[in-house]
């Protein structure tokens, strides 16, 4: 399949040390540009790259096509897999998470809507971004913090156990396709 | 205010439970109110804890914990049989105050729940919040202490301290995976070995038990597991130890009224009784006379001192061992006291 790209949203600046570059191409036909390194911090995506047999000669002809994420996520996760690509590999797991302090640049790439921070947390499961998923939880974990009850219903938006139990008696009482 | 988009119901379960993993434990608590699913969701979420302590004073209980083991939060619960309204006292503390660096207390508030059961005490209450706060723990630090009673004549408090004691092993069924534990019991045995089996003997590393004045009887303890398999331990305790039962640890503290000078000689590190024993001399303390009243404080602070010939019958090689230091200084062998470099390791360290 080959796509023309509508609007190259993202262009990866200079990648002197490492002139490989792959095409993706988003569910709503944006197309991007992503370094190697980057793209391994996607394991699907690398995973996709590594069974196509793409290489440094034919992967700008090849675009991958990935048709669960649209061009405004897809723009956001090629940013921060550009921005994070040489990271130092995180170590094990003790109190990092809890501990970390999410960096100024990537507090202000996920300052986002709820619905549209939702939508990219399914990309970012889709696609197996670890490191992307553990900011995605910093930042919701961090809505929660120091709330009461009370406030956290209103801001993840949870129904108490009474709408719950409305919620489902209404649905039950519905005559539903079986009438 | 404009109400945001709901984010949380629709979040794949799995991504909520990491989210609740890396919540300060306090903010669990919040969550776990909200419905019936978030409670579910909290009780089968891991819990990583930096500490957690348990215990019941003579007019309240309490509970505090520390998630990264900067700030320890305390609860105080006050409540009487036969009351209904439960006091809670919370606060949060740093681990460690300096002053002029740091405040003493973060914060401290007070809440009185009301048309509580008034046939449950403060201890019901602290039993319940610790059972909730095992669930799926894993802890760097567990303190686990029972009743303490203050004042200028503290007098035996027996049927709390049972009844406490009795409950907490109840609910203690499910391995605690905590990296330390802290015990500050009396001396009945069966409740320590109760206690102990309750830890995963993989994650135990060290024991920490403390009864002022009391003598433990340790015989049934240390053929457990969580006591062969840990690698320090702090015994505040008198009790009879032999020496073999304490060779695997690779730090120890603890009183002893007599030790022989070959037995201390088997708890120093394998590796450096290896090289020390190549010397093959006879294994003796041979401190040195300081002549300064500086060098005299810091040579307190030395175990053992042998001294071992060197090639040059004019020589000798004085190593010092400390806690956690050894030094060795060649030294003339006529000037072996003001030679003797006794505060090379304070100057290191």
């Amino acid at each position: 399949m080959s796509v023309e790209p509508e609007v190259p949203i993202v262009q990866v600046e200079e990648v002197r040390e490492n002139p490989v570059l792959y095409k993706i191409i988003s569910s709503d036909n944006h197309v991007f540009t992503i370094s190697e390194h980057a793209v391994k911090l996607s394991k699907t995506l690398w995973d996709l790259i590594t069974n196509l047999g793409l290489t440094a000669e034919n992967a700008l002809d090849n675009p991958i096509p990935v048709e669960n994420v649209n061009g405004k996520n897809m723009e956001t996760i090629v940013q921060f897999c550009e921005r994070h690509k040489y990271d130092e590999e995180e170590p094990e797991y003790t109190n990092y998470i809890r501990e970390f302090v999410l960096p100024e640049w990537d507090r202000q790439l996920l300052s986002i809507d709820n619905e549209e921070l939702f939508q990219l947390i399914l990309a970012t499961n889709y696609l197996d971004i670890q490191k992307l998923m553990d900011y995605c939880c910093r930042v919701i974990g961090d809505m929660a913090k120091d709330k009461t009850p009370e406030e956290l219903r209103i801001i993840y938006g949870i129904p108490t156990d009474a709408e719950d139990d409305a919620l489902e008696r209404s649905a039950s009482d519905s005559p539903g396709p079986s009438g | 205010m404009q109400k945001p988009e709901p984010i949380w119901q629709n979040l794949p379960f799995f991504f909520k439970s990491q989210v609740v993993e890396n919540l300060d434990y306090k903010d669990r608590c919040c969550l776990r109110k909200c419905s019936k699913a978030d409670l579910y969701l909290v009780n089968s979420s891991p819990n990583r804890l930096d500490s957690i302590a348990i215990n019941t004073y003579e007019n309240y209980s309490f509970l505090s914990w520390s998630d990264t083991g900067k700030t320890v939060y305390t609860v105080k619960y006050y409540k009487n049989y036969g009351e209904s309204d439960l006091r809670l006292e919370f606060s949060a503390a740093p681990s460690v105050f300096i002053p002029t660096k740091n405040e003493k207390t973060i914060f401290k508030k007070t809440k009185i729940l009301n048309n509580l059961d008034q046939k449950s005490d403060d201890m019901d209450q602290v039993l319940i919040d610790f059972s909730i706060a095992l669930k799926k723990l894993t802890c760097k630090k567990t303190l686990i202490g029972d009743v303490i009673l203050r004042g200028p004549h503290p007098t035996a408090h027996p049927e709390k301290t049972m009844e406490f004691r009795e409950r907490l092993l109840n609910q203690m069924t499910s391995p605690v995976k905590a990296k330390w534990l802290f015990f500050k019991w009396g001396n009945e045995m069966n409740d320590v070995e109760e206690i102990l089996k309750n830890f995963n003997s993989k994650i135990l590393k060290k024991l920490e038990f403390s009864d002022r004045n009391a003598f433990w009887e340790l015989s049934k303890i240390v053929k457990m597991e969580q006591w062969k398999k840990a690698e320090k331990v702090h015994l505040e305790v008198l009790s009879h130890l032999k020496i073999d039962d304490l060779l695997h640890f690779s730090e120890i503290q603890m009183h002893v009224r007599t030790l022989e000078e070959s037995d201390f000689y088997r708890t120093i590190d394998p590796d450096l009784q290896r090289i020390l024993g190549t010397f093959n001399v006879p294994i003796k303390d041979e401190p040195i006379r300081a002549s300064t009243q500086v060098r005299t404080i810091l040579e307190r602070r030395i175990n053992h001192t042998q001294r071992f010939p060197m090639p040059s019958p004019d020589l000798v090689l004085v190593v010092m061992i400390a806690d956690k230091e050894v030094m060795g200084t060649v030294c003339r062998k006529d000037n072996v006291d003001e030679e003797a470099k006794v505060e090379t390791g304070i100057l290191r360290g």
